[in-house]
């Protein structure tokens, strides 16, 4: 195991870990440790956990994001159910919330088990606990509006442009004028523009390499609004919805942000606001409906009862 | 599902206070202009007091027998068959609840919001997340039910923003009405207190039930606090003569306060007001549904629950037109009001049989 980081992880609790030592993997079996603290993680959950990770029957698992598609839950997760985490500080946060760890034999990595909605707004460097920091309050904003200020330009340009100031909307009208695209078009377009250069900047390994899909995205946009392709104020709907998805601490909530985006920009294009607001309704009743082993996804603190 | 919908004592009182929220705020001050002009607020506060009474009356009720809903104390109080013939008939009072909360509701964000789409679209877009919610079960419209809080805060920042507009003279004399006329009015408002009566369906899968009726309480006088605000501002704001020309007086009100840049800030209330509403229909829609295997030896299936939601849809769409609606809404007023004095009449009646505890 990862005997440093768990000795910082043990440090920081001050308490012994509780440890089970697991193969993996039928024909090439790994070492995978389940970590958790005694007395704070509800026991069945354990013996939950050590059943799903007994009954794995690939051949191999090369890594923790493989690992956990295997062990977790069975049925669609449009959100992502484990958190992978580097710093042991964010490992003791989470035990001491009754969590457990996963760790395979000589990585430093952790996989959180289960991971709660609110978990992947937290920074290492925020205040212990702190959910409702200005951070996490700020970073939340910045995810509702990575989802729905694109559908909002939609519902404003096609269906409740009454609710723009006058000075504003003559503003709008000036450049829709010349637009040849319909705004769903527009903003389809630059959506898939700027995701197909996040994807690709992936391939590129350096941190810096990684910047250059927002930066090529904004650049794109810049682009499509001067050559007269999309209306410039589309593009900066966009160009700020990208933005706000930069703010968030972790990856891992790329990819339910494009479906729900995706989602409420054909809603909002078919029945204006109130497509939007369904499309709203509808991720707040699956978010609320999602648990893993009794643990509800939006609860946001320590705790182990469904309240 | 019994697991699903096994709720804490807080979402229980936020169940309540969802059934109670919804159509009192809708149309609550124009009945009132039009019956008591600017003395509103007084039949709002007798009202309220009545059904704090009423709500403690029906916890006392279910605390005498503390592990069953009406379904069984039905059967307890009245036997086998009358019982149960009680029961079917408290569950199609839910069922015509949901019903008409449902087409009402669509009725309301058309006329509002939606000119151009057919009611019957609005109609299934409203459906489609309590559909997903009550299949979860209670627990998950219980933790829903949380955004409720936030949403009646951001209208309380609404009448608080209004109050600088608010004339005082549009409220005076108090009192000007006359109390008889004030109290005879009390039943036809009764309807906005509507909803502390789904405590009697659910009881049974509270957990912790000691604080329950603390909760049933608390969201009754929430809901009557947020009701006199509602009336106060409103009278206050546009006067008692144009309020009786309102449909819907919150909503007006949100049309009328500015905004710096925002031309029309309803659009804004409209995206809060819509879970508001529908966060009503689901109470009920989810109650009678439960209802349907409480009552019955049927099974919670996929197929029963789409056939549920199909008859749900399809009678939602009988009446014609909104004055149609509003005449459904004095029967469904009335039904209310019943439904509450029948269950003081079993708590009644339970104390004259020296009745109470477990069903053995």
């Amino acid at each position: 195991m990862g005997r440093e980081s768990l000795e910082k992880v043990e440090e920081i609790l001050g308490h012994h870990l509780q440890q089970k030592i697991t193969q993996v993997g039928s024909e090439y079996p790994r070492a995978v440790g389940l970590f958790y603290l005694e007395g704070k993680t509800r026991p069945g959950f354990i013996a939950e956990f050590s059943c799903r990770l007994e009954s794995i029957t690939a051949g191999w698992v090369s890594d923790l994001k493989h690992l956990a598609r295997l062990v977790g839950n069975r049925s669609f997760w449009l959100f992502p159910e484990f958190q992978i985490a580097e710093s042991p500080e964010s490992a003791a946060l989470s035990l001491s919330q009754g969590k457990t760890l996963l760790m395979f034999a000589g990585e430093q990595s952790f996989l959180i088990f289960p991971a709660d909605f609110l978990s992947f707004f937290l920074k290492p460097g925020d205040p212990s606990g702190g959910w409702f920091s200005a951070g996490v309050a700020f970073r939340l904003g910045a995810f509702a509006v990575a989802l729905f200020l694109p559908a909002f330009y939609i519902a404003m340009i096609s269906f409740q442009y009454y609710a723009v100031s006058v000075k504003l909307f003559i503003l709008l009208a000036e450049f829709r004028m010349k637009a040849p695209f319909p705004p769903v078009i527009e903003v389809l377009l630059l959506e898939a523009l700027i995701e197909a250069l996040r994807e690709g900047a992936d391939k590129l390994a350096s941190p810096l390499g990684k910047l250059m899909g927002p930066i090529g995205g904004f650049l794109a946009a810049v682009g499509l609004a001067v050559s007269g392709l999309v209306n410039p104020v589309a593009s900066v709907f966009c160009s700020a919805a990208l933005m706000a998805s930069l703010v968030f601490p972790t990856r891992d909530l790329l990819y339910p942000m494009r479906v729900i985006v995706l989602g409420s920009i054909i809603m909002t294009a078919i029945f204006g606001i109130l497509g939007m607001v369904i499309t709203a309704s509808l991720v707040v009743a699956y978010l609320v409906s999602l648990s893993t082993a009794e643990w509800p996804y939006l609860q946001t603190g320590p705790g182990l009862k469904q309240s | 599902m019994s697991q699903r919908n096994q709720i804490s004592v807080i979402h229980f009182g936020l169940f309540i206070l969802s059934g109670e929220i919804g159509l009192g705020i809708i149309v609550l001050p124009a009945v009132l202009a039009e019956k008591v002009g600017h003395d509103g607020w007084i039949t709002v506060l007798f009202a309220g007091l009545i059904g704090i009474g009423l709500t403690w009356t029906v916890m006392q009720l279910l605390r005498r027998y503390h592990d069953q809903s009406i379904y069984e104390i039905n059967r307890l109080l009245f036997g086998k068959w009358l019982g149960q013939a009680c029961n079917y008939i408290l569950w199609i009072y839910l069922l015509g609840m949901a019903v008409f909360f449902l087409r009402i509701f669509s009725e309301y964000i058309q006329l509002f919001q939606l000119v151009r789409i057919p009611s019957i679209i609005v109609t299934i877009l409203i459906m489609l997340p309590t559909l997903f919610l009550t299949r979860k079960g209670y627990w998950a419209i219980g933790r829903f039910s949380y955004f409720l809080v936030v949403i009646l805060g951001a209208f309380v920042l609404l009448g608080l923003k209004a109050g600088a507009d608010i004339r005082l003279s549009f409220l005076q004399p108090v009192g000007s009405a006359g109390w008889p006329k004030l109290l005879k009015t009390i039943p036809t408002i009764f309807f906005a207190f509507i909803g502390f009566e789904l405590s009697a369906f659910i009881y049974k899968d509270v957990k912790e039930r000691r604080q329950a009726t603390f909760w049933a309480l608390s969201a009754t006088i929430i809901t009557l606090l947020f009701l006199e605000l509602v009336c106060l501002c409103t009278t206050g704001v546009f006067g008692e003569t144009m309020l009786k020309q309102m449909v819907a007086p919150l909503f007006n009100l949100s049309q009328f306060v500015r905004f710096p840049f925002f031309e029309r800030m309803d659009l804004f209330f409209f995206i809060l007001w819509f879970p508001l509403l529908e966060t009503t229909f689901r109470v009920y829609f989810a109650t009678a549904y439960t209802g349907i295997y409480k009552l019955t030896r049927l099974n919670d299936s996929l197929l029963y629950y789409a056939l549920f939601s199909l008859i749900v849809f399809g009678l939602s769409l009988l009446p014609t037109d909104l004055n149609q609606m509003m005449q459904l809404g004095m029967v469904v007023n009335l039904a209310g009001t019943a439904v509450i004095l029948y269950l003081v009449f079993c708590w009644g009646f339970s104390l004259l049989r020296r009745q109470g505890g477990t069903n053995k």
